[in-house]
C-alpha cells in the first residue's frame, strides 16, 4: 500500500534483486539492495518506520505479559517470531533483519535464564535463544524479501503504467504545443519537474512550444545533441532521436530533488522524441499542402487573368479587324453589333482591371483600405442607376429603404462589391425575371439583400462562391463572370466588419439571395 | 464555288457573337458549339470543312474532343488558344489538331489558318503529287525542290523536313513530327532539327536571318508560309 501511494519512491530496477529473482536469499542483502531499501524507507518514507516499531513493541510487551502464563520461554520466543514475520511483511527486509537482532537480544537479556543477562548459563539454556535467534532471522528475512519483491513488481508496474499512458498520450498530440502538454501530465511533470522541449532546425537548437525559458536550458540542449544525456545539478538534458536523426532535445529539471529512475526519463525521452518526429512531419505536410495552395491560388489567378483579359482583347481585336477587312462585305446591322461589342468587351475589361486592383488593394489592408461615413441609400441607387443603364431591358427592383442607414466603408469598394453581387445574380439568372435588392435594418446591423430567381447556387458549392477564381461548374456556355466578383465583396464586407452569407435556393427550390450585413453607424447626437 | 462550312466550337458568347457574322461575310458557313459533346456530335451531324476549337471548354478537355473527332473524321481542326497555354497546344498538336491561332488574333491571321487547313485536305484527298508555293516548288515524285526556276540540292533529311512542311504548307508542324520525319525518331535531339533548319535557310531564304519561307513557332515547330494568290 505504501508504494503505490507513492510514486515518487520508484526503486531502482537495477538493483541485485530486481535482475535476478532466483539468487539466494542473503544475496538480498546487497550493498546497493540495503542502500536503496534504506533511502526509500528513511529519506522518502518517513512514516515507514512507525508500523514496524508499534509491532515490535506490541509483540515485546506481549511476551513479557504473557511469559508467566505461557510457562516457558519458548512460547514467548515464538510471540517474537510471529511479530518479526509480521514487521518484515509489513515494512520489508531490512527492518526485519534489525528487528530480529534486537529481539533475540531482547529475548536474551529479559526472557532466557539467567533473566536481565546477556549470559547463557548452562547447555541446556543455550538452545531456545540459538533457535530463537536463527528463528528469528530467516523468518525476517523471508517475510521482508516477500514484501519487498511484492514492493518492485508494484513500482515496476507503475513504471509501464506511466509509460504506456504517456505514450498514449504523446500519440494523440498532433504539435509540439500538445507535446508538452502531455509530457507535463507524465510522472515526473506531476511531481513538478520542469520539462522543456527544444528542436533541432538545420543544425540550430531552439525552444518549442510555450513554456518559460530558463537560463541554462537551450546550452544544456545543445550539449546533449552532441552527447547524448547530459546532467548538470538538478537537470538531465537527453538528446530525442527520431527514427533517422536527431530532432531534438528534453531538459529535465528535477527541482524538488524527487527520485526518479534514469531508466525510467530515458523511456521517456525516446517517446518524446518519436512524438516529436511525427509532429514535425506533420507540421512539413501541413506547409507544403499550404504552398501547394499558393501555388494553385497563382496558377488560377495567371489563367485567370489570361482568360479574362484575353477573352474580351480577343472579341475586340477579332472585331475590329473583321470592320477592316470585311466592312464593305458586312451589312450596317453587324456592323453595329460588332462596333457595340467593342464597347461591351471594354466595358468588361474595366470591370475586371478594376476587380483586380481593388482585390490587391483588399489584399494589402491597412492604410490602402479608407473607410467613412456613408449612406448605404446613396451607394445603392448609384449603383443600381450605373447596372440598369448597362444591362437594357433586365429589371432591377429596390425595396424598402429607410433613407438614413449609414455605415462606415471604403466608398469605390462599395460600389464594386454591390456591383458585383448583383452582376452576378443578373448573369445567373433568365433574362425575364427581376433581380431585388432589399435593404432593412436588423438590430445593430444594415442587412442588404440581392435575389435573383436563378437556378440556385447547388449546397456543395456554397461555401467556394466566395473563394477567388471559383466560377460554379456548369455544363452550358458560362456567363462572363470572372471568379472574382463574390471574392471581393466578401473582402469588402469582412474589411468594414460586416459578413456575407448566401441562402440558396430562396423559394420553390430556385434563386440565390447574398445577404451583406455592415454594422450601422449611429448618428452623433 | 461551294461555301465553306465552319464548326465554331466556342464557350465565350461574346468571341461567337463575333466570329459567327464575320465567317458568314467571308464566305462561309458557319455551325456553332458551345461545349465539347455538342461539337463532337456537330462533325457527325454536319461533316464541316474546318472545325474551330478553343481549348477551355466547359464540359471536357480539349483534347479529349480532339482525340474523339479523330477517331472518325480527318476534317482539320485548328485550335484557338492562349500564347500561355503553350503545352496544352502541343498536346492538342500531338493529339491530331491541325493548326492554331493564339488569342487574342486578328480576323486575317484566322481566315489565312482557315484556308490553308482547306487546301491541306483538298490536297491531300486529291494526293497532288506536286507543292507549290509562290516561288518555291516541290515534286514529291521526283524527289526534286525548285526555286524560282533554279533546282535547289538537298541532302535527305533537309528533303524530308521540306517534304512534311510542305505536305502541310501554310500549317504549323510540330517539332515531333520533324523530327520524326527527319530521323524516325519523335524524340530525337532538337538541336539537329534546329541546325537542319538552318541549312534548310541557307538554300531557300534570300536572307537566311530573316526567313519567309520556313517560320519559326516559338516552342511548338515550324510553318511554311505560303504567299496567297490574288
Amino acid at each position: 500500500m505504501h508504494g503505490r501511494a507513492a510514486p515518487h519512491a520508484i526503486k531502482g530496477r537495477m538493483t541485485g534483486m530486481d535482475r535476478e529473482p532466483h539468487s539466494g536469499l542473503m544475496q538480498g542483502l546487497t550493498k546497493a539492495s540495503l542502500r536503496d531499501d534504506l533511502r526509500r524507507s528513511l529519506i522518502h518514507q518517513p512514516g515507514a518506520w512507525r508500523a514496524p516499531v508499534i509491532i515490535f513493541l506490541v509483540t515485546s510487551v506481549l511476551a513479557v505479559v504473557l511469559q508467566p502464563m505461557l510457562e516457558g520461554e519458548v512460547s514467548s520466543g515464538l510471540i517474537f517470531v510471529l511479530g518479526i514475520t509480521l514487521v518484515g511483511a509489513n515494512a520489508g527486509l531490512v527492518p526485519a533483519v534489525i528487528s530480529s537482532v534486537l529481539a533475540s537480544a531482547f529475548f536474551n537479556f529479559f526472557l532466557a535464564d539467567p533473566v536481565l543477562t546477556f549470559r547463557m548459563s548452562t547447555g541446556n539454556d543455550l538452545a531456545p535463544p540459538v533457535i530463537f535467534t536463527a528463528c528469528a532471522i530467516v523468518s525476517g528475512l523471508l517475510a521482508g524479501r516477500l514484501r519487498d519483491r511484492t514492493f518492485l513488481l508494484g513500482q515496476t508496474n507503475l513504471q509501464l503504467e506511466s509509460l504506456l499512458e504517456t505514450s498514449r498520450m504523446l500519440q494523440a498530440a498532433p504539435d509540439v504545443t500538445a507535446i508538452e502538454k502531455a509530457l507535463a501530465r507524465t510522472v515526473p511533470g506531476r511531481l513538478g519537474f520542469q520539462l522543456s522541449v527544444f528542436g533541432v532546425q538545420q543544425g540550430k537548437v531552439h525552444r518549442l512550444g510555450t513554456g518559460d525559458d530558463r537560463d541554462g536550458d537551450l546550452d544544456l540542449a545543445e550539449r546533449a545533441v552532441g552527447e547524448g544525456i547530459v546532467r548538470q545539478g538538478s537537470r538531465t538534458a537527453f538528446r530525442l532521436d527520431g527514427s533517422r536523426t536527431c530532432v531534438g532535445a528534453l531538459v529535465v529539471d528535477n527541482v524538488n530533488s524527487v527520485r526518479v529512475d534514469p531508466a525510467f526519463l530515458e523511456a521517456l525521452a525516446s517517446l518524446a522524441g518519436l512524438a516529436l518526429e511525427r509532429a514535425m512531419f506533420a507540421s512539413a505536410v501541413a506547409e507544403a499542402e499550404a504552398n501547394a495552395r499558393t501555388e494553385e491560388l497563382k496558377s488560377a489567378l495567371l489563367s485567370s487573368v489570361s482568360h479574362d483579359l484575353r477573352t474580351p482583347l480577343t472579341a475586340i481585336s477579332a472585331s475590329a479587324s473583321s470592320l477592316i477587312e470585311y466592312g464593305n462585305q458586312l451589312d450596317a446591322i453587324t456592323s453595329r453589333h460588332l462596333l457595340e461589342g467593342i464597347v461591351e468587351e471594354c466595358d468588361r475589361l474595366n470591370r475586371f482591371t478594376a476587380n483586380l486592383l481593388e482585390l490587391s488593394r483588399l489584399q494589402a489592408g491597412g492604410t490602402a483600405v479608407n473607410g467613412q461615413v456613408l449612406s448605404v441609400n446613396d451607394v445603392v441607387r448609384s449603383v443600381v442607376q450605373r447596372l440598369r443603364s448597362r444591362v437594357g431591358d433586365r429589371e432591377i427592383r429596390t425595396s424598402a429603404f429607410r433613407s438614413d442607414i449609414l455605415v462606415h466603408a471604403d466608398t469605390a469598394l462599395f460600389e464594386l462589391a454591390l456591383t458585383n453581387v448583383i452582376q452576378n445574380a443578373l448573369l445567373y439568372s433568365e433574362a425575364d425575371t427581376p433581380v431585388l435588392v432589399h435593404c432593412d435594418c436588423e438590430r445593430d446591423d444594415c442587412v442588404l439583400t440581392v435575389t435573383d430567381q436563378g437556378r440556385g447556387i447547388p449546397q456543395s458549392e456554397q461555401a467556394r462562391v466566395f473563394e477567388r477564381f471559383y466560377r460554379v461548374k456548369r455544363t452550358e456556355a458560362s456567363p462572363q463572370g470572372s471568379g472574382l466578383g463574390l471574392a471581393i465583396a466578401k473582402g469588402f464586407v469582412e474589411a468594414f466588419h460586416g459578413s456575407i452569407e448566401l441562402i440558396s435556393p430562396v423559394i420553390g427550390g430556385k434563386g440565390t439571395t447574398v445577404a451583406i450585413r455592415l454594422p450601422i453607424v449611429q448618428e452623433a447626437a | 464555288m461551294m461555301q465553306d462550312q465552319i464548326l465554331l466550337v466556342d464557350d465565350e458568347p461574346a468571341l461567337v457573337a463575333v466570329l459567327q457574322p464575320v465567317l458568314k461575310a467571308a464566305g462561309c458557313a458557319v455551325t456553332v458549339a458551345s461545349d465539347g459533346n455538342a461539337a463532337i456530335s456537330a462533325v457527325v451531324a454536319h461533316d464541316p470543312d474546318v472545325v474551330l476549337l478553343d481549348l477551355g471548354l466547359p464540359d471536357i478537355d480539349g483534347k479529349d474532343v480532339i482525340r474523339t473527332i479523330r477517331e472518325t473524321s480527318p476534317v482539320p481542326i485548328i485550335v484557338i488558344s492562349a500564347r500561355h497555354q503553350e503545352a496544352e497546344k502541343i498536346a492538342a498538336l500531338d493529339e491530331g489538331a491541325d493548326d492554331y491561332v493564339n488569342k487574342p488574333f486578328e480576323i486575317g491571321e484566322l481566315m489565312a489558318r482557315i484556308r490553308a487547313a482547306i487546301r491541306r485536305s483538298q490536297a491531300t484527298a486529291s494526293s497532288a503529287s506536286v507543292f507549290e508555293g509562290g516561288p518555291l516548288r516541290v515534286d514529291y515524285a521526283k524527289r526534286e525542290v525548285t526555286l524560282m526556276g533554279e533546282p535547289i540540292k538537298l541532302s535527305p533529311k533537309e528533303y524530308m523536313i521540306l517534304h512534311a512542311l510542305a505536305r502541310n504548307a501554310g500549317q504549323v508542324v510540330t517539332h515531333k513530327r520533324l523530327l520524326a520525319a527527319g530521323w524516325g525518331d519523335a524524340a530525337a535531339d532538337l538541336q539537329y532539327l534546329r541546325v537542319y533548319v538552318g541549312l534548310l535557310r541557307q538554300k531557300l531564304e534570300a536572307d537566311p536571318s530573316e526567313p519567309e519561307l520556313v517560320v519559326t513557332e516559338p516552342g511548338v515547330g515550324y510553318r511554311l508560309l505560303v504567299r496567297e494568290q490574288g
